[in-house]
Parts: C-alpha cells; sequence; structure tokens
C-alpha cells in the first residue's frame, strides 16, 4: 500500500542522495530511521503473535468440530453425520437408487424378559447385546440403519458398497458371526449366574432399494425403503430360533462362498405366492483358511478343527467308518446341505 | 469524495466514512479474498478526507474477527492516522473488542503503546455493537 505521508527522515534521505545533507541532519534521519525500524519490527511481532493465535484458535476450534463429528456419528448414520458436516441442503436430502442386502434381527421373548428384569438389568443387558452386534456390523461394513427397541436393522450396499455380490457375502458373514457370538454370550451370562439367555432370529433379503435421507425439511433419517426390507422383516419373523433365513436373491449372491441348506418354500405375511428361503450354515472361507469345517444336519453334526487335533488316524478312522455306514443313504437325503449352483 | 459507504458480506465488514459526521466506522469479520482490493479504498478515502481539509475524525472499530492480512492492512491505516496526527489532525480512536476475546484485545493494546500521537481507546464491544 501507498505511504499517507512521507516521513521527515525519508525527505532527509533523498536530500542526503542529491548531496544537499548535512552530518546533523544525517545523524537526524538515522536515528529516526532506527526507530520506525524498531517500530516495523514490533509491527511484525505484532501479526505474527496474532497470527500464531489465530492458528491456535482455529486448530482449537477443529478439534471440537472433530469431537463433535464423533460423536454425532454414533447417533446418526455415518453418511448423515458426513451431509450435516457439508451443511448443503440437496446433499442431506439425497436419495438414490441402490442394490442392497437388508438384515433384521429380534430377540426371541424379549417381552417376557422385559416383564422378569428391572429397567436397569435390562438396561444392562441390552447394552451388552446391542455392543456386541454393533462391533460385528461395523468389523464386516455394514451400515447400523436402527434399533427397533429389541431389533437391529442393517443394510450393506450404502454409502459403501463392495459390490452386490461382496456386499450380501459380507451381510450373511456378519449374520454367521453374531450366532456364534451369541453361543458364546449364552455361556457367559449363565457363568455369570444370569438365567436368562438372548435367542435370535435373523432374516436377509437382497434387491433394489431406494436409500437415502427421508423424511421431512425439520427431520431427516437415513434409511432403506422397499420391498426387500419388508422380505428381511417377514423372513426373520419365520425363522427358526437361532437361526438365519435367507432370501432366494441373497443366496443366488452368497452360495459360492457360504455353505447353505435349502429351506422349505413359505408364504411370508402380504405375499401370494411362497418364497424359496435358505438358511446359512458355514462360512466356506473360514473353512479353507483355518482348517475348521462345521456343519449340520438331521441326523447329522460335524464339527472338525484340524488345529487341535491330537489323533489324526483315530478320526480319519471314524470318517471313514460315517462314510461307509453312510451308503447310499447320502444321495437319497431329502434336506441336502447345497453346495452346488442352485 | 470522502464519503465511503461499504455494505458488510460474509468475508468483509462495513464500512462508513462520513464527511458530515467526521466519523469513521469499521463493523464486523475481515478476512477478505483481496485484501489490499479493499482496505486501500479506505485509506484513500482517508487521505482524502483529510486533504479537503477536514482536521478531526472519530473513528471506531468493531472487529469481531480479523485475520492476519487485515491486521496488516489495519496497522498501515494506523499508521496513516497517526501521520495525520502528527501532522495536528485531531482524531479520537476506539477500538471496540468482544469481552472474551483476548487475541483482539492484545493486538490493540500492544498497537496503542507504540503510537505516539494517536491515542487509541480499547473498550468492551456491546451486543448491539
Amino acid at each position: 500500500m501507498a505511504d499517507a505521508v512521507t516521513p521527515s527522515w525519508k525527505q532527509d534521505i533523498d536530500r542526503l542522495l542529491v548531496g544537499e545533507a548535512d552530518n546533523a541532519s544525517l545523524r537526524a534521519a538515522l536515528i529516526q530511521l532506527q526507530k520506525d525500524y524498531k517500530r516495523q519490527t514490533r509491527q511484525l511481532n505484532r501479526l505474527i503473535k496474532l497470527a500464531d493465535a489465530n492458528a491456535n484458535k482455529l486448530s482449537a476450534s477443529n478439534m471440537r468440530l472433530d469431537n463433535l463429528s464423533r460423536n454425532l456419528a454414533r447417533f446418526v448414520p455415518q453418511p448423515v453425520a458426513d451431509g450435516l458436516k457439508l451443511g448443503s441442503q440437496p446433499h442431506l436430502q439425497q436419495v438414490k437408487r441402490a442394490e442392497l442386502t437388508m438384515f433384521f434381527s429380534d430377540i426371541v421373548g424379549f417381552t417376557s424378559m422385559s416383564e422378569r428384569l428391572e429397567p436397569e438389568q435390562m438396561a444392562k443387558l441390552m447394552g451388552s447385546y446391542f455392543n456386541e452386534m454393533t462391533t460385528i456390523c461395523n468389523r464386516w461394513g455394514g451400515t447400523l440403519d436402527q434399533f427397533i427397541g429389541d431389533a437391529i436393522v442393517i443394510f450393506f450396499g450404502d454409502p459403501k458398497s463392495e459390490g452386490p455380490h461382496n456386499d450380501a457375502v459380507h451381510a450373511v458373514k456378519m449374520a454367521l458371526e453374531m450366532q456364534q457370538r451369541l453361543v458364546t454370550l449364552r455361556d457367559q451370562w449363565a457363568a455369570d449366574g444370569s438365567d436368562l439367555a438372548i435367542h435370535v432370529r435373523m432374516g436377509l433379503s437382497t434387491g433394489f432399494c431406494s436409500v437415502g435421507n427421508f423424511g421431512s425439511t425439520a427431520r431427516l433419517h437415513y434409511t432403506a425403503l422397499g420391498n426387500v426390507v419388508n422380505e428381511a422383516a417377514r423372513l426373520q419373523a419365520q425363522c427358526p430360533v437361532d437361526s438365519i433365513l435367507i432370501a432366494e436373491d441373497t443366496y443366488r449372491r452368497i452360495r459360492d462362498r457360504v455353505t447353505c441348506r435349502k429351506g422349505a418354500r413359505i408364504t411370508l405375511a402380504g405375499r401370494r405366492h411362497p418364497v424359496q428361503v435358505f438358511e446359512p450354515i458355514a462360512d466356506d472361507t473360514d473353512s479353507n483358511h483355518t482348517g475348521l469345517i462345521s456343519g449340520y444336519d438331521d441326523g447329522f453334526s460335524l464339527y472338525l478343527d484340524c488345529s487341535k487335533l491330537v489323533n489324526n488316524a483315530r478320526v480319519k478312522s471314524l470318517l471313514e467308518i460315517a462314510l461307509a455306514t453312510l451308503g447310499d443313504h447320502a444321495s437319497n437325503s431329502s434336506n441336502p446341505i447345497l453346495k452346488e449352483p442352485f | 469524495m470522502a464519503e465511503l459507504n461499504l455494505s458488510a458480506t460474509s468475508r468483509t465488514p462495513a464500512v462508513s466514512l462520513s464527511k458530515a459526521a467526521s466519523h469513521l466506522k469499521i463493523e464486523g469479520e475481515s478476512y477478505p479474498e483481496d485484501v489490499n482490493g479493499f482496505y486501500m479504498p479506505i485509506m484513500q478515502a482517508v487521505d482524502r478526507y483529510f486533504a479537503d481539509g477536514k482536521e478531526s475524525l472519530a473513528v471506531e472499530i468493531h472487529l469481531i474477527y480479523f485475520n492476519s492480512s487485515s491486521a496488516r492492512a489495519l496497522t498501515e491505516l494506523l499508521d496513516s492516522l497517526e501521520g495525520h496526527a502528527a501532522n495536528g489532525a485531531s482524531i479520537t480512536f476506539k477500538w471496540f473488542c468482544d469481552h472474551d476475546d483476548d487475541i483482539t484485545r492484545e493486538f490493540a493494546e500492544d498497537t496503542a503503546m507504540d503510537m505516539e500521537h494517536l491515542k487509541i481507546i480499547i473498550a468492551d464491544m456491546t451486543r448491539d455493537g
């Protein structure tokens, strides 16, 4: 910026440069120059100090925003938290069509359980249950839609998607891990002296949905809507206790990677025609990677953990006897374990 | 013309220089994209104000936030006013700071101590400015 007023020392220096200044005015000019230099240095220091203070203030504000963002994501799905950070209305109200795998779970006998427990006991039990299930959901990359009472709604395919097949596989493997974890948790609760045990039904379905932030301008909820959502809920309602039922569309996407048992054709509430359902029973990937093979059917139960075997010959002999005993009966099974394409 | 009226934007303060009222007021937040482009006309208007023969001016600063570039521009404005005061102009300068804004208050206090001819009065900013 231009100097508003030309200092007197500058006029003296100008005179000096053209040979008009005497020693006294030169000395005065140098004193003034030194004074102004010190003043400029003080100004510079003030500006640096101000810049640092503003940077610290900004850093503190950013830290508060980060904390707020982290806490926000505990209450609302990540896409909603992200939308709030961006702050744009169109982004917040975005809804799109996407292929999702929906998951519904519900605790068996929750009403009678809640009648037997004090509110504090119920809160502690449910807190532990939800925490365990949420941890597994997050590990598999699911989007926790909501808790409805004791029910959990999760979907795979938005906002993060690894493709419809992988999304479906992750959803089913998550459900398998949840059921396995519940077996352990029931043992722990029993060991802690609780006579209550949580048993859960789970249902999954895959297909196209509308997903995004639904609601009014005043209140939004990130969720999925569509027939698939209803189907997953109804499959859950008809699922045997401690089991998982999946729809045919889900089965088609996971059949190469998860062992399933073909179930019955059942009529879901509100549906005119019966649908074929399947029950996932083992994660094939786990078996390949860890030497663990598990499976069961009517009249059959197998649990083989190669890492723990101490007498291979004995186990091999037992399996050979089992195969020999099975004989022709194996091909006549009315409820086969399905590994072949449907 | 020594008159100036700039409306506030999200990045720049409102500025009013009234020759009739002998009053300059800068109010709002200051972090312009083009600091020189914003503050240069203000400084030129102040210089024209005194060049037109005016001998007194009441200045009020109500800045909630200003960035370092704005602080540099304000420093130059203060130097200019200091020069006019040294030449005999009667200038009162009131710098209003938020009660809990230690950064601005400290900057204003340090600046005030550096002035020989211009007296800067630091005051608490009220809610209505």
